[in-house]
């Protein structure tokens, strides 16, 4: 060893300092080096990945293939949307004080639950854009009960969603009338239960915290840095959601929907649950309700009513933003009480099963 | 998870979409219409990564120790560029410390499924899976098809007719249809997958080939079929699938997009 080597004897000299300076993160093997390594293994194990899908070669790699491509799939359709939802939630964080939403909105919670779904009708996005808005609501002050009628309306209640509603059934002309009924009763029906019942400790403490009013002159950087923020923990959240959607996918036979026949009890608790793990865009789903052909319409709006509201990206990503003891009590319910909403309109508009 | 972790991942995430969008196999994935919106979220993940490094970076270069200290030490009251990650979980030197941003790390999954594997379009597995969902009837009349020749149609628009068309458009014609094989049960079918929004929401458009050469047509190939529809084939028992007399079939290319809307 060249002891002469300037460099090395600095560094020698310097050691004994080391415990005065901030934690030196370099040395210990932190999760910088963990995604390194697991990018080295994934690279290195490429064609073993590559035989997996490999055509011709049994029925496992079939479904594996068929399974990845909705996994993808469901990831490239929902990752523009998130990206919508968390640009107009960091606008909020940034630009738009509390005071603001507190003029806009009635003081009482009984009232602002409506304009609050009304206000759903606003947000032409699926339901991965509207949690992180709804938690950058509550950051602002807004009652969660109002924030979490947003939540639910805006994915089902939208004009881009109702339009494709109306095309997907060209000889059902109340149906999409039925489905935005549907969905603003589960919204606003959800908004005043929570106002009602709802405890505010079941809201992980970190989706509540109130933002500091930003100084002047930091906005744009208080923007991107919110906004990269909510992508990076929504977004693990979603593609989770996609990865249980695409096994679901494969793993629930299809035929459930063509064994259930005209049975309209079967067929609305089938659906419901088929709403539920198939986690499906609501722009899309009501192309695959229509195709339920045996069917009669009220199973198919009980789809298209419960999808919106719960699904297990949702989840996925309403227990990551607002934490898992909320979740497990909000979806179940929204389950419920959206079932109970469909199954209400749907007597109501169809004047019966239909 | 740390910041500069959460950066990367972004980055690639990104990349991802981007190259999936530019690179075309989004058809793969996603209706055509969905081609701006994912270039759009990819460039604004890879926009909001750089920002985030590049702050990292100004920020670790500056000069003064104590800055730096101040920086990790007092909530709020340090270094402008370091306190708007405080409400995030990811913020710098707490590592760990909190227990959801394990689910950070999903968002790899993504990438290395579309740069290792890149996942082909639904085919004959799902066609198989499909059961139980027919082919939409559509609103008002089916439009008359064009004169004698062979008239090339999609293979949903075949379908719905053989199913629904109660004004026989297509008796008697010769079509043209692209499409991959589906066998079941030892019969050949052709189809296409159609869908929505995206490949999650897929149905398969099918119709059951039946003369003669159809034999060793293997799954997920793409052939050209010319034939004529059988009328009266397609019933609520068979799915409302039709069946068509093959008078010729020949291999094909894929076309751009795999699926039909």
């Amino acid at each position: 060893m060249d002891w002469h080597n300037p460099d090395l004897m600095t560094s020698v000299a310097q050691k004994p300092q080391a415990p005065d300076q901030p934690p030196r993160r370099g040395f210990r093997i932190t999760s910088l080096e963990v995604l390194s390594i697991l990018l080295i293994v994934a690279l290195l194990g490429r064609e073993w990945l590559a035989s997996l899908i490999a055509p011709d070669s049994g029925q496992f790699s079939a479904t594996v293939r068929t399974a990845s491509t909705v996994f993808v799939a469901v990831c490239a359709q929902a990752l523009p949307f998130l990206v919508l939802g968390v640009l107009i939630s960091a606008s909020i964080a940034a630009f738009v004080p509390a005071s603001a939403l507190r003029k806009v909105l009635p003081k009482r919670s009984a009232l602002a639950v409506p304009v609050a779904g009304a206000a759903g009708i606003a947000l032409p996005g699926c339901e991965c854009a509207s949690v992180p808005v709804a938690r950058r609501l509550m950051q602002r002050g807004v009652a969660p009960a109002v924030a979490l009628t947003f939540l639910l309306a805006a994915p089902a209640v939208n004009p881009v969603v109702i339009v494709s509603t109306a095309v997907a059934f060209p000889n059902d002309p109340e149906m999409p009338l039925a489905r935005f009924l549907g969905s603003l009763l589960t919204a606003v029906g959800m908004g005043w239960l929570w106002a009602r019942f709802g405890k505010l400790e079941w809201i992980a403490e970190r989706a509540l915290k109130r933002l500091p009013e930003k100084q002047e002159g930091r906005r744009w950087l208080v923007f991107a840095d919110t906004a990269r923020g909510d992508l990076v923990e929504a977004g693990g959240f979603l593609v989770l959601g996609a990865l249980v959607a695409a096994v679901l996918k494969v793993v629930v036979p299809a035929s459930w929907m063509s064994a259930l026949g005209s049975d309209v009890v079967l067929g609305v608790i089938v659906m419901a649950v088929l709403a539920v793990v198939l986690a499906l865009c609501s722009e899309a789903d009501a192309f695959v309700a229509a195709a339920a052909y045996s069917l009669p319409l009220l199973p198919k709006l009980v789809f298209l009513v419960v999808g919106p509201a719960v699904d297990v990206k949702l989840v996925a990503m309403q227990a990551g933003t607002f934490g898992r003891s909320f979740a497990l009590r909000f979806a179940p319910l929204t389950f419920v009480v959206a079932l109970l909403s469909a199954i209400g309109v749907g007597l109501l508009v169809f004047g019966g099963a239909g | 998870m740390r910041r500069e972790t959460g950066n990367i991942l972004l980055l690639l995430l990104g990349g991802a979409l981007l190259k999936i969008s530019l690179g075309g196999s989004y058809l793969n994935y996603v209706k055509p219409s969905q081609q701006p919106f994912l270039i759009a979220a990819g460039f604004i993940m890879v926009g909001l990564a750089v920002v985030s490094i590049v702050r990292d970076l100004v920020g670790s270069a500056r000069p003064k120790p104590e800055a730096r200290a101040v920086r990790f030490g007092a909530d709020g009251q340090a270094l402008p560029a370091a306190d708007d990650a405080h409400d995030h979980d990811d913020h710098d030197g707490h590592e760990g410390h909190d227990h959801k941003t394990h689910t950070t790390w999903m968002l790899l999954l993504p990438v290395l499924a579309v740069f290792l594997i890149a996942p082909p379009a639904l085919g004959a597995d799902s066609v198989n899976r499909d059961e139980g969902r027919a082919v939409r009837q559509p609103a008002g009349q089916f439009a008359p098809l064009p004169g004698n020749e062979v008239i090339s149609i999609k293979v949903s628009d075949f379908a719905a007719r053989g199913a629904w068309d109660t004004t026989g458009t297509l008796v008697g014609k010769k079509v043209k249809m692209i499409g991959f094989v589906a066998n079941r049960d030892g019969v050949p079918y052709l189809a296409r997958m159609v869908i929505g929004c995206c490949a999650a929401d897929a149905f398969a458009a099918k119709v059951k080939l039946e003369g003669q050469d159809l034999q060793g047509l293997r799954n997920d190939s793409w052939i050209e079929v010319v034939g004529q529809l059988r009328p009266g084939t397609a019933t609520e028992h068979n799915g409302y699938v039709s069946t068509l007399d093959v008078i010729e079939v020949r291999p094909a290319t894929a076309p751009g997009d795999p699926y039909e809307s």
